[in-house]
């Protein structure tokens, strides 16, 4: 019966998906709207009418280009953004529940170095060549942190199973000792996003770069991606930093997508509150400060667990 | 209407413009961009993000060979129309979502275009140094040492496009990492005519020969003020806002470059101006503040003795001077004193920090910078 539950919700999530990046979309294109001075309806259709634009827009190709590896770079962000919420708990029910759950989404990001470089390297444009290159060195920076980030929710649960991080945090959440861990967390998804300050990928300064030379459907694909690994990585931090489905009155599926959405919400402020930070600067505070700070993170919640006997 | 009409209304809501700013014509590119803003539309920042290919100004032959390659990049379905007045503009814009709508033109015009794009990229159509340059006019800083551009490579490579090649010359040593790009005229937020063509090492460039196109406008752009608008010091505000909208959207802040623009077209369109001064103070604290701003604009290598925060802050102070009806002129830092110098400040440095030190120029300078290699 379970199974069939299963069946039928993973046809549906891909969708869900993409309305909540579309609805994550919308609002911020409404800030921006705002800061424009353009009224906040239009703002907020902004996504749809994109997406109309770019449906009736003609793909294109440039001579050279290596088709096959640009798509795959292409449609393979939607892809692992699916993947990664795959592993995600709506409080008991999960669509796939791996005993190595908190591995596999780190597998996904990593996959993602993958599709921004072919991206930016099937293309056979130098801006988009540029992009991919400023890609793997933002990815540089922000890897390792994010990777040791990713350890303090698994030492806090003694587990790597997301079902059994989000039931560790029934005392306490897992942000509320581990603030670090979050924020190099949250940081890595806006980063793997290529978004917000850390979108020199895409940046306008490189003329689009990994997207500029895509148009048509391709370019609604790569940007539709974009928001859902945004979500994907927002979704994820609810079982590990924030309880998971726990919460009063609502089901616990409903305190997940509504915590999402209170994250997405929080990478939107952000955005607004910070301009991008270069990659060749960023390697520098990454690796010298950032990294320090975490493996401290982990050394606290490591000497919690050993003193208190589990997690808080 | 269908759905078909739906989509298509749906489609043309939110219209990419790609502007390509004949030298001369800042004035009546500012206004263009203030009407595109107005509207809701967007500016593309490539070729393959447009639908509209506009045309600031009177092009000269240069440019119009310019806005062909351009033409052949944007996806179908497209339109390609110029303005080369501000009474014309609200007119030329209104036309547009009309002929994007067009679907019978729109799918002749698809049928006729060739086969495949031509040029690799947004710049590539004109690196090979020929349809600018070669006819006389307009290699102002022009050093063509070094610049082998296509005339010595290979065609072995995929569709007959030389593979990146790699020499003695080349700082890291790694093999088939050198590339040339071309950086401009047709760039997001970057100054009208000017070209940039570097040869570039990975992404840092290794050597960079500077060229200036000139337009058909007259360069001192207050000039070409037209009647009825504020003019003077608030025009001069305008310009100032302009030039920091380039350098904080090159930075990336992409938030409050929206900021700055809409002081901008609020200043040329002559609403309010009280409280665009308000506006900019406001807007001039929250740079002013930022860490993060400081942090990232400090990585500049300051090889010139400039740094891209002062210049921005600057800018602004002095915009808001100007509203103030004070008189506050720059601390007189010469840099840069002719192209040359910008060239000087280029060399060895990565594409973003390149485009930093260039967006550190103001638009309107560039022009008389060129002239003073000439005289």
């Amino acid at each position: 019966m379970d199974s069939v539950n299963g069946a039928v919700w993973v046809l549906v999530l891909p969708f869900a998906l993409a309305a909540v990046a579309l609805l994550a979309a919308a609002a911020n294109a409404a800030l921006d709207g705002r800061t424009r001075g353009v009224s906040t309806t239009s703002g907020w259709v902004a996504p749809l009418q994109e997406s109309a634009r770019l449906l009736r827009q003609q793909r294109r190709t440039l001579p050279g280009a290596d088709s096959l590896l640009w798509r795959i770079g292409g449609a393979g962000l939607v892809v692992a953004a699916v993947l990664k919420v795959l592993v995600v708990p709506f409080g008991g029910f999960t669509f796939a529940d791996l005993s190595v759950g908190l591995v596999w989404f780190n597998a996904m990001d990593v996959l993602l170095w993958a599709l921004w470089w072919l991206l930016g390297w099937g293309a056979n444009s130098a801006w988009s060549l540029v992009g991919g290159y400023r890609f793997l060195a933002q990815a540089l920076s922000y890897e390792l942190p994010l990777m040791f980030a990713l350890t303090a929710p698994a030492i806090g649960a003694g587990s790597l199973r997301l079902l059994d991080i989000q039931d560790a945090q029934s005392g306490l959440w897992f942000v509320v000792w581990m603030p670090v861990a979050f924020l190099v967390f949250a940081a890595s998804v806006v980063a793997f996003s290529s978004w917000g300050p850390f979108q020199t990928a895409t940046g306008r300064d490189a003329a689009g770069g990994v997207i500029g030379e895509l148009s048509g459907v391709d370019r609604l694909v790569v940007l539709a991606g974009r928001y859902m690994i945004l979500v994907a990585g927002a979704a994820f931090s609810v079982p590990l930093f924030f309880g998971g489905g726990s919460g009063p009155w609502l089901p616990a599926g409903v305190w997940v997508v509504i915590k999402t959405l209170a994250v997405v919400a929080l990478l939107l402020t952000v955005r607004r509150l910070f301009p991008t930070l270069r990659p060749e600067r960023l390697a520098e505070v990454a690796l010298v400060l950032i990294m320090p700070l975490v493996l401290v993170q982990v050394a606290v919640a490591a000497v919690i667990v050993v003193v208190n006997g589990g997690a808080l | 209407m269908g759905v078909k009409g739906i989509v298509a209304r749906l489609a043309t809501g939110r219209i990419h413009v790609f502007i390509l700013e004949i030298p001369g014509h800042l004035m009546l590119r500012m206004q263009v961009e203030a009407s595109i803003a107005a509207r809701g539309w967007v500016l593309a920042e490539a070729p393959a993000d447009a639908d509209v290919l506009l045309i600031v100004g009177e092009a000269p032959d240069a440019f119009i060979e310019i806005a062909d390659g351009v033409w052949n990049q944007i996806p179908s379905p497209r339109h390609r129309t110029s303005v080369a007045a501000v009474a014309a503009i609200s007119e030329t814009l209104d036309a547009v979502p009309a002929v994007l709508r067009d679907e019978q033109q729109q799918s002749r015009d698809a049928r006729q275009r060739p086969q495949h794009v031509i040029g690799g990229s947004a710049e590539s159509e004109h690196s090979d140094g020929s349809d600018s340059s070669g006819d006389g006019h307009g290699d102002g800083a022009m050093d063509m040492e070094g610049m082998d551009m296509g005339m010595d490579m290979d065609m072995s490579g995929p569709a007959g496009i030389p593979l990146a090649s790699g020499d003695e010359s080349d700082r890291d040593g790694l093999e088939m990492d050198i590339i040339h790009l071309t950086l401009g005229p047709v760039l997001p937020d970057w100054p009208a005519g000017l070209v940039v063509h570097c040869t570039l090492h990975g992404d840092v460039i290794g050597d960079a020969a500077m060229e200036f196109l000139p337009g058909t406008g007259t360069n001192k752009s207050l000039d070409a003020i037209p009647a009825g608008l504020p003019a003077g010091p608030t025009t001069r505000a305008a310009m100032l806002c302009d030039a920091a909208g380039y350098l904080l959207a090159v930075a990336g802040w992409e938030t409050v470059a929206l900021k700055v623009r809409r002081i901008r077209d609020g200043l040329i369109t002559g609403n309010a101006p009280e409280q665009m001064a308000v506006r900019l103070s406001r807007v001039y604290r929250q740079l002013e503040r930022s860490r993060t701003l400081r942090w990232s604009l400090a990585g500049i290598p300051k090889a010139v003795d400039i740094g891209a925060r002062t210049v921005l802050l600057g800018w602004l102070e002095s915009a808001a001077a100007h509203l103030a009806e004070g008189e506050l002129e720059p601390d007189g830092s010469v840099w840069p004193a002719s192209l040359e110098d910008v060239r000087t400040a280029l060399l060895g440095q990565e594409l973003s920090v390149a485009r930093l030190i260039v967006a550190c120029v103001e638009p309107s300078r560039i022009a008389e910078l060129s002239g003073a290699v000439h005289g």
